[in-house]
């Protein structure tokens, strides 16, 4: 009985650590050029204002790489600054994307579920809300982001 | 025979406990020492103010290696002097169509002590020196070249 517990235990298999992109998912795979941000905030003092950020007006560069590999890399005015690996916790087609041929993800960065990184993509676009680690942060209930990145 | 299964359980105990991988076939790229150039922070993500610096030897003031031994072992250096000698068990070791190896391991097995890496272009990224505090308002991405 002490045998056939040790085997299942040690048996287990374990949960992946990552996520690669296959098959639909490969639509990500590449570089990603942040583009600009839609930048919505006043919320919390009663306003309703919003701002169009680009790489012009905050004189930075973004950019994201993810590998089939199922990593991500965040370069900061072309300095690679952070690498994460890619979990997903949701990949779907969906018509709610605003975006045309879309599907949306929901990943949990370094399978962590308090580092997001949601938002819809397809061919050539890649939408993102606020997510861990980008350059603008969001107040929650305060203000958002939606962060707009083209394939290179 | 509960002699027998006792002897058979304490040797598998034994066995698992003392897992170590050895770095043979793709792993072997790992084998040498590496030292610590730099790392690159971003913070204050919690307070909505996402940060970012560099931090060097030269600005901390240590020095900073680690040395993968081909019998599965790995060896963290502060200061040229050995601070841990540990185990190494890999959850998995591949690389990608770009040549880019990323694996991630376990110090002496424990599922506690994950550390993440990779190794792109002759540079090693791992998760030491520097580690996060809190993983959801920082992150340290560390680099490393072969000594």
């Amino acid at each position: 009985m002490i045998l056939i517990t040790l085997i299942t235990v040690t048996c287990k298999k374990q949960e992946q650590l990552k996520d690669e992109l296959t098959g639909d998912k490969s639509i990500l795979i590449g570089s990603w050029e942040w583009i600009y941000s839609d930048h919505y905030f006043g919320w919390c003092e009663g306003n309703d204002w919003e701002e169009t950020l680009t790489p012009f007006s905050e004189n930075v560069t973004f950019s994201l790489q993810l590998t089939e590999a199922g990593m991500v890399y965040y370069y900061y005015n072309n300095k690679l600054i952070s690498e994460y690996r890619i979990k997903f916790v949701q990949f779907e087609n969906s018509n709610q994307c605003l975006l045309s041929n879309a599907y949306f993800l929901g990943i949990d960065l370094n399978n962590n579920e308090s580092l997001n990184f949601n938002g819809c993509v397809n061919s050539d676009t890649l939408r993102l809300g606020s997510f861990s680690g980008f350059i603008f942060q969001s107040v929650p209930g305060c203000e958002n982001y939606r962060n707009f990145f083209i394939k290179q | 025979m509960r002699h027998s299964f006792f002897l058979l359980f304490m040797v598998l105990c034994s066995l698992i406990s003392c897992k170590k991988d050895k770095l043979k076939d793709d792993k072997e790229i790992l084998t040498g020492k590496w030292n610590w150039t730099h790392s690159s922070h971003t913070y204050g993500w919690c307070q909505y103010d996402p940060l970012y610096e560099v931090i060097t030897p030269d600005s901390i003031s240590k020095t900073h290696s680690v040395e993968f031994l081909s019998k599965g072992k790995i060896k963290f250096f502060e200061d040229g002097t050995v601070q841990d000698k540990r185990r190494l068990v890999f959850d998995y070791f591949e690389q990608d169509s770009s040549g880019d190896y990323f694996f991630y391991l376990y110090l002496d097995n424990n599922k506690n002590e994950g550390m993440a890496g990779s190794l792109r272009n002759d540079t090693l990224h791992f998760d030491y020196p520097l580690t996060p505090a809190d993983p959801e308002c920082e992150n340290y991405l560390n680099f490393f070249v072969r000594e």
